[in-house]
């Protein structure tokens, strides 16, 4: 169990890799609606900017350090002995900070100026990095100072010392110089400050709230059931931190990153907005909720039908966390799903899909962890011979276990069956989803290793014991761990193979056909990027396929430029081919059911259809669009005449 | 974007049969705990004796544990019991005994303990271990007393023959 449990945060980890890979593809090259750049990376030029930036941000931290020296030797009233280090430390380090920071500045400056003559007026990727690690930076030591000088004022007042309100003062000012001087006149490429921003604000703010809610729980709780526990609470300091968080959070999220376009573009439902909602705030709220609730109602059963030696309040008293916890949840759960809803539901995105995956697979690790805990206290109780006194007692674990599975399976099912109806619609978008197919390898993967370490677990017990001819009950109890493990992973890949099955044949009808070989008259096509039905043909933008009526012949076939006349048998070819490949992918939105009889007319007229005739039979037309780049699109060839090349012929014919 | 029945639906087998297995599972393991009680003994046999002490033991009824042992055991064992605050420091949930073997030799019967634990306080702590002790049973007057024990572990000095 605590193998398969240290699993947990790697997969975790894993997927908030991907997640955050996927957020930061918008700050990348080629990924922006602006971003020109396809050239190749200059090495060189990539680490002057590194070397400039990293000193930019190491020159910041010297300066920080020395002005909070410096400003802390003018308040210290008390000393009455030893030297001043800390003023010639902040000094020196102010000295060499300084000047230095301020070269790197200027350099930063001219190499704006010198790509703005080239007609580069991006922020750029190396000063974005820099600010985004400097306000957050700045940000969390300005929050930490903000807790030490809550904690004295709220603790003790005459305990108040300057040097601590000074620190905070550095820090702040370091923050509003970078956000209101340095961020407008230099800029930032994304929305990277603005998340991490929200995020900590967040955090620090529920962290704040969720304190004194729970001190307000746990006084009511002991003043109502056990008078002599009661004691008066100091909150104000969790309120502070709360009123901290809270501004933090309400000038990142609602001032600037929720809001639907600002001088940098367009920012809500942005792959990093939809990160930040999903990750910061419907995600742990979920998951707060779920675990509250499973502990609750787990704890009342084991007070009413399992065993405890605790009186009633000590044994209920978790439930002040625990509703605090609830509650939260509920609020950050309830409020971020809103956002994903506001304004009408989003379409679906990787965004989205990475939330429901998540949940997924939190789920189905609460559903195979408690299944494997469950079929191991059955193999306890075989296991277990009837004793002289006492019994095995494993009724707690029975019903914590049956709970987690209860609530985890219904989580699972519930989130497994969105997923499978937007598949249903989509299957091909659904089944090439990174986050369905990360989320399927790290089934397979963890489940692969726990199997075969639960395989070799078993094998060594009984072999260990039926070499020392020491085979007994006890053997049978040795074995819970490794067959409740193996069991349940067993099912849950046995499941997700029929996924993974049904996933390749899906992506597999979507796939382009490769040509079966060069057609004897014409050139393949040259391989490119591929669209899901299309191929995208590397040509000049704008070239129109060749206007023959003839355009080749080759074992019996003839090519040919599609004519008005032949509409009605086109469309009922096409309708016939898309049937078939509907039924494949269960999906409509496929080549032959796209188009219209109006349509498919409407296309003969542009002369961009090639049809494959073998005598006065048309056998297999393929369509082809012109525009920026020209598109071709999955070929269609009748039942009786396919695997004989044609399909090759024609991809052929409309790439040259 | 209409819907269809698609035909490469993914097959709910798997998860029918998991469900009915891990359901399955719960309804024979309540059967298997409730209907598995302790060993029934005989009265005034040495395994019921042993089986009244070890119960005492569990319960932590010191009262009674001291009513089950031999006079000497009694006294060696009373200080030890106003000393440790046997019923408010006893722990014995998750535990429980198996008779590996009873000797008995006219008055006096050798009995050997396999006391087993598991973790109680984390559910879904797997973790057992076991242990063996040794009891010493004296008929006296025709009732089956202990005279020596390795177990439970505020008398484990004093009703090994130790004064405490």
């Amino acid at each position: 169990m605590n193998i398969a449990l240290g699993f947990l945060p790697l997969l975790l980890l894993g997927v908030l890799i991907a997640g955050v890979w996927a957020g930061f593809r918008s700050l990348s090259p080629g990924h922006g609606g602006d971003d020109p750049e396809s050239m190749p990376i200059d090495t060189a030029e990539a680490a002057k900017s590194i070397a400039i930036h990293v000193g930019l941000f190491l020159s910041l931290v010297v300066c920080a350090v020395g002005m909070i020296d410096v400003l802390q030797s003018f308040v210290e009233s008390s000393r009455i002995a030893g030297t001043t280090s800390d003023l010639a430390r902040g000094l020196s380090l102010i000295i060499v900070g300084g000047p230095v920071y301020a070269l790197l500045l200027r350099t930063v400056d001219r190499r704006y100026a010198e790509r703005a003559k080239q007609g580069d007026a991006r922020p750029h990727l190396g000063w974005s990095v820099y600010l985004i690690a400097a306000l957050t930076m700045t940000l969390i030591a300005s929050l930490v100072s903000v807790s030490q000088v809550a904690d004295r004022l709220t603790d003790d007042f005459d305990d108040y010392r300057p040097e601590e309100l000074i620190q905070l003062l550095v820090w702040v000012g370091l923050w509003v110089a970078h956000w209101f001087g340095l961020r407008p006149r230099f800029r930032v490429r994304g929305d990277a400050h603005l998340a991490i921003g929200s995020i900590i604000g967040l955090g620090w703010m529920i962290t704040g709230i969720g304190a004194v809610v729970f001190r307000v729980f746990d006084e009511a709780y002991q003043s109502v059931f056990d008078a002599s526990l009661a004691g008066s609470y100091n909150i104000t300091f969790w309120l502070v931190i709360a009123l901290a968080g809270a501004a933090v959070w309400a000038w990142h999220w609602l001032g600037n990153f929720n809001v639907g376009s600002s001088v940098e573009g367009d920012r809500r439902r942005s792959p990093m907005w939809f990160f930040t909602v999903i990750v910061a705030g419907v995600l742990p709220g979920l998951i707060a909720m779920l675990v509250s609730t499973t502990v609750m109602v787990s704890g009342v059963l084991i007070w009413f039908i399992g065993s405890t030696n605790e009186d009633a309040v000590d044994f209920f008293e978790p439930a002040t966390i625990l509703l605090t916890v609830l509650a939260l949840g509920f609020v950050s759960w309830a409020y971020h799903r809103w956002e994903l809803d506001r304004g009408g539901r989003p379409d679906r995105n990787e965004s989205l899909r990475f939330h429901d995956y998540m949940v997924v697979a939190t789920s189905l690790v609460g559903v195979v962890g408690a299944a494997a805990v469950v079929i191991g206290q059955l193999i306890e109780a075989i296991a277990a011979e009837s004793g002289i006194a006492g019994s095995l007692d494993i009724t707690n674990t029975l019903i914590v276990a049956v709970t987690v599975l209860l609530a985890s399976a219904a989580v699972w099912w519930t989130q497994w069956s969105i997923v499978e109806r937007h598949r249903a619609e989509h299957a091909f978008d659904e089944s090439d989803s990174i986050f369905r197919k990360l989320y399927l390898i790290a089934a397979f993967g963890i489940g692969g290793l726990v199997l075969s370490v639960s395989t070799i677990w078993v094998l060594f017990v009984l072999l260990r014991d039926l070499l020392d001819s020491q085979t007994s009950h006890d053997t049978l109890g040795d074995l819970v761990g490794p067959v409740g493990w193996g069991v349940a992973v067993l099912g849950a890949v046995w499941y997700h193979l029929g996924v993974w099955r049904v996933d390749r044949t899906v992506l597999a009808a979507h796939a382009p056909p490769k040509p079966a070989g060069p057609s004897p008259l014409t050139p393949p096509a040259p391989s490119a990027g591929t669209t899901p039905a299309s191929l995208l043909l590397a040509e000049p933008a704008g070239v129109q396929p060749a206007a023959t009526s003839v355009l080749t012949a080759a074992a019996g076939i003839t090519l040919r430029q599609a004519e008005p006349d032949h509409a009605g048998e086109l469309f009922t070819l096409m309708r016939a081919v898309g049937g078939e490949q509907a039924l494949q992918v269960g999906s409509l939105d496929v080549v032959g059911l796209r188009e219209s009889f109006a349509d498919l007319q409407a296309r003969l007229a542009t002369g961009t259809m090639i049809v494959a005739v073998d005598g006065s039979r048309i056998v297999g037309v393929i369509m082809r669009t012109a525009g920026s780049a020209a598109l071709v699109e999955q070929p269609l060839v009748v039942p009786d005449r396919r695997n004989e090349g044609i399909e090759s012929l024609l991809l052929a014919e409309a790439g040259a | 974007m209409a819907t269809i029945e698609s035909p490469a639906t993914v097959s709910k087998l798997p998860l029918l049969i998991m469900a009915a297995v891990v359901g399955l599972a719960v309804l024979v393991t309540i059967a298997l705990v409730v209907a598995r009680g302790p060993e029934t003994y005989a009265p005034g046999t040495p395994e019921a004796a042993l089986q009244d002490f070890l119960e005492a033991g569990f319960d932590g009824d010191s009262v009674a544990i001291l009513e089950l042992v031999t006079d000497e055991s009694r006294d060696r064992c009373q200080s030890a019991l106003d000393r440790e605050r046997f019923d408010d420091n006893w722990y014995s949930d998750g535990l429980w005994a198996e008779l590996e073997d009873m000797t008995v030799v006219g008055d006096v019967a050798n009995a050997e303990v396999r006391f087993h634990q598991r973790g109680a306080n984390d559910p879904f702590n797997n973790s057992r271990w076991s242990y063996d002790e040794r009891f010493t049973l004296e008929r006296v007057d025709g009732a089956w007393l202990i005279d020596r024990a390795g177990w439970p572990w505020p008398f484990t000095e004093c009703m090994r023959g130790q004064p405490s």
